[in-house]
């Protein structure tokens, strides 16, 4: 059953040029819930993410967050936002400074907000240790480890606030199949651990049993089906769904 | 590795220059400014190592005190021009719409010009002295890097660690000053080093078409300029200031070059 909802997308339109990458979605995240949203690549998955987050302007529908309508927000008045919301991107390294070391990168949202360096150096530490890397990697940089490091490293940085909302874009698609599941448990775990809610982008249905609790699936820019994780998995109903399931099959 | 041994020498030798020119005064052996029309155009010899020029002036102390005119003057133009060029292109860059067409229509403008024309002719209009040529040349020159800087943030633009560091609470102008620029700063570095060799034959330019520095300030270009009669007579005037404008151009482009070398990854050892 839905509480109430963290972030609530409504009647979204995006347009690029005249093509219509999303068409009328919405969709309700509720407090501590996780959401899956799955579809085949140049679904609009990552173009509503960023719509979302305000990474980029909507051109239809609205967008609230804790209540409060965000849609027109400025960037500067997102700032005060994104202390509860934060993002992990498909492309671990390329989600790091390269000239920054790790632990720099992992302390800025906690510097940015006022928490003592010296403080948010033990919370670094803390914080790799948790994600499973060992606290020497706060000087490493980013092209010094591997990828399934990085995201490691990326999950670090974006739980140091301890958010409400995790948006989570493709997150183990740049990595191999065991590092794939490794990261998966460690995400499941550190979402039931916080309490945050999050949304799980993917193209691969396999990924969600087990972390989401329900999954909408999008096609050519609108949400096709939704439902709770294992409903979906077990009696899709779009061709959309069904596609991908077969695809995870074979996968 | 290889890359950065190649490096070491220039290096050396580029130092070498900044120091005569920082300590010029002291280094000089005579006064560069005392005239003395009985030992005026005397050939080297072993009081005067460069011989003098038509003032009985010391041309090795000029050049030595020349150096820090030249080089000082052209360091801090490059220094301006390079950080107000990258300043301009990144914000152009990274805010993109109208303030970019705006800043690059402009370039456009400054670029549009044909450089030594134009600073000729701005050089003219304001009057002579290095503050006119230095600012008839940084008219023209800024757009070097305005572009450079663009064409690096845009590529940039759409990196993850971009808005990795707008959810950590930066502001756009923090993601500017603590993201892009360190960023971008190995290739300005490097095309500010190589263009340090043209701004000094620029700066000497204007100074030996009398549109620089006035008499009887030491430098090179002026130097040469006061000597260009001499060259039959007396070649050592005009030689001397210009064997130095070759030297300190050749070791700055050569650092560069080498410069590039070292930062630029998809070159081959």
């Amino acid at each position: 059953m839905m509480n109430e909802p963290i972030l609530s997308l409504s009647h979204i339109k995006k347009k690029y040029s005249s093509h219509l990458v999303l068409d009328d979605v919405s969709i309700d995240i509720g407090i501590g819930e996780c959401v899956g949203l799955v579809g085949k690549s140049g679904c609009g998955k990552s173009t509503l993410m960023s719509v979302a987050t305000r990474m980029i302007p909507c051109d239809g529908g609205s967008i609230s967050f804790r209540g409060e309508d965000i849609t027109h927000a400025s960037r500067s008045a997102m700032m005060a936002y994104y202390a509860n919301m934060q993002m992990i991107f498909q492309q671990p390294i390329d989600s790091f400074d390269p000239r920054r070391a790790i632990g720099d990168s992992i302390m800025e949202p906690m510097i940015c907000r006022g928490v003592p360096r010296a403080e948010s150096k033990a919370r670094v530490i803390e914080l790799l240790m948790r994600v499973g890397l060992p606290e020497d990697y706060a000087e490493r940089y980013p092209h010094e480890v591997s990828g399934g490091e990085c995201q490691r490293a990326a999950i670090a940085r974006a739980i140091a606030m301890k958010p409400m909302l995790l948006f989570c874009d493709e997150i183990t698609s740049a990595l191999d199949a065991t590092v794939q599941k490794e990261i998966i448990i460690l995400m499941r775990e550190l979402i039931h651990e916080n309490h945050m809610a999050s949304l799980f982008v993917t193209h691969d249905i396999a990924l969600l049993p087990g972390i989401a609790d329900c999954v909408a699936v999008m096609a050519k820019g609108r949400i096709v089906e939704r439902g709770t994780t294992s409903d979906v998995i077990a009696h899709p109903k779009s061709d959309a769904a069904k596609e991908l399931i077969d695809a995870a099959d074979l996968w | 590795m290889r890359k950065y041994h190649a490096l070491i020498p220039f290096v050396i030798l580029a130092s070498l220059l900044l120091v005569v020119a920082l300590f010029a005064p002291a280094i000089a052996p005579l006064d560069p400014y005392a005239q003395d029309l009985s030992v005026a155009l005397l050939p080297p010899d072993d009081t005067y190592l460069l011989g003098t020029d038509r003032y009985g002036r010391d041309v090795l102390s000029r050049v030595i005190v020349g150096s820090r005119t030249t080089l000082g003057a052209s360091l801090a133009l490059l220094i301006v021009i390079s950080v107000g060029g990258t300043l301009i292109g990144a914000v152009a860059g990274y805010r993109g719409g109208k303030i970019d067409t705006a800043l690059m229509r402009l370039s456009d403008v400054a670029l549009a010009f044909p450089a030594m024309v134009f600073a000729i002719a701005v050089a003219g209009v304001l009057g002579g002295g290095l503050v006119s040529a230095a600012v008839a040349i940084a008219l023209i020159s800024w757009p070097k890097y305005a572009r450079l800087a663009r064409g690096l943030v845009l590529q940039m633009r759409s990196m993850p660690y971009l808005a990795a560091a707008r959810f950590a609470g930066r502001s756009e102008t923090e993601i500017l000053i603590y993201h892009v620029m360190p960023n971008i700063a190995a290739p300005i570095i490097v095309t500010a080093t190589a263009h340090l060799g043209t701004l000094i034959m620029e700066m000497a330019g204007l100074s030996f078409l009398g549109l620089g520095a006035m008499p009887p300030t030491a430098e090179w270009g002026a130097m040469m300029n006061n000597g260009r009669s001499l060259l039959q007579t007396s070649p050592w005037v005009i030689l001397s200031p210009g064997i130095a404008i070759f030297i300190a151009v050749s070791i700055f482009n050569m650092l560069g070059d080498k410069l590039r070398d070292v930062f630029d990854t998809h070159l081959n050892e």
